[in-house]
């Protein structure tokens, strides 16, 4: 790792712990309680964990195998993130779709606000780091990619949000017509 | 198999499936998946409908089993 690399470790670590520190502040003050989940919600994290470690499983594997044989060029740190938040996307997008991820109260709107500005960060980030010729050191994927993939894993959650709203939606009615 | 018998006495209580969810502590999808079929609840979960309906286990929950085709 070069000193440059650390520095940014060190600073996406910084930037986690207090983040993690703000969020229990915030919440022990506001006296918020987490969300609750009923038993098929819970049921359906419990199958959505199985998927997401499996799909990390799996893609750290490949990741691993090809680079004991070919030379890829992506930072190690980035492609197993890219592992890491498939994993992620891949439990997130289960729980979404089958109404899992938001609990009983269905209070979803900061969450999702959440989402729409983590993805906008990073896309400023991204452009940002495009328009200084950061993103690629030496031809290979910098430490910096790690913001477009945080922009993909969030905005993958959020269009699976639109998608699951539009099926309950489109759901909705056709149960109205029925009960007419 | 849809359970027309849950849905039927939710509407005799002119209740909708969020009120029900909310008053038996699940989300309103739980409550459509059980009234699709989807899901099969817990034996808590129907004691808790069933209160709140006003109904008995067997009311709601329990299915007659179709007599099988004589030989």
């Amino acid at each position: 790792m070069t000193y440059d690399n650390v520095y940014a470790f060190g600073m996406y670590c910084a930037i986690v712990v207090v983040l993690i520190a703000i969020v229990y502040v915030i919440r022990k003050k506001s006296g918020l309680k987490s969300e609750k989940y009923d038993e098929r919600q819970k049921i359906i994290q419990g199958i959505g964990y199985k998927y997401g470690f499996f799909a990390m499983l799996i893609s750290s594997l490949a990741y691993g195998l090809m680079m004991g044989g070919f030379d890829i060029p992506i930072h190690p740190a980035v492609g197993i993130t890219a592992c890491a938040f498939l994993g992620v996307g891949v439990f997130a997008g289960y729980c979404i779709w089958k109404d899992a991820y938001f609990g009983i109260s269905g209070n979803d709107k900061k969450t999702i606000i959440l989402m729409v500005l983590v993805v906008i960060v990073n896309v400023l980030s991204v452009v940002s780091h495009i328009m200084a010729d950061t993103l690629i050191e030496d031809g290979v994927l910098g430490i910096s990619a790690m913001n477009a993939l945080c922009a993909l894993l969030f905005l993958a959650m959020l269009v699976v949000i639109v998608a699951k709203r539009w099926k309950i939606s489109k759901a909705d009615v056709r149960s109205k017509e029925e009960d007419e | 198999m849809k359970n027309l018998r849950l849905k039927a006495a939710r509407a005799a209580l002119d209740m909708s499936q969020q009120q029900l969810a909310d008053a038996v502590g699940v989300s309103r999808q739980t409550m459509n998946a059980i009234e699709k079929g989807d899901y099969n609840p817990t034996i808590k979960l129907c004691r808790s409908i069933c209160r709140v309906l006003g109904k008995t286990l067997d009311e709601l929950f329990w299915e007659e089993e179709e007599p099988s085709a004589e030989v």
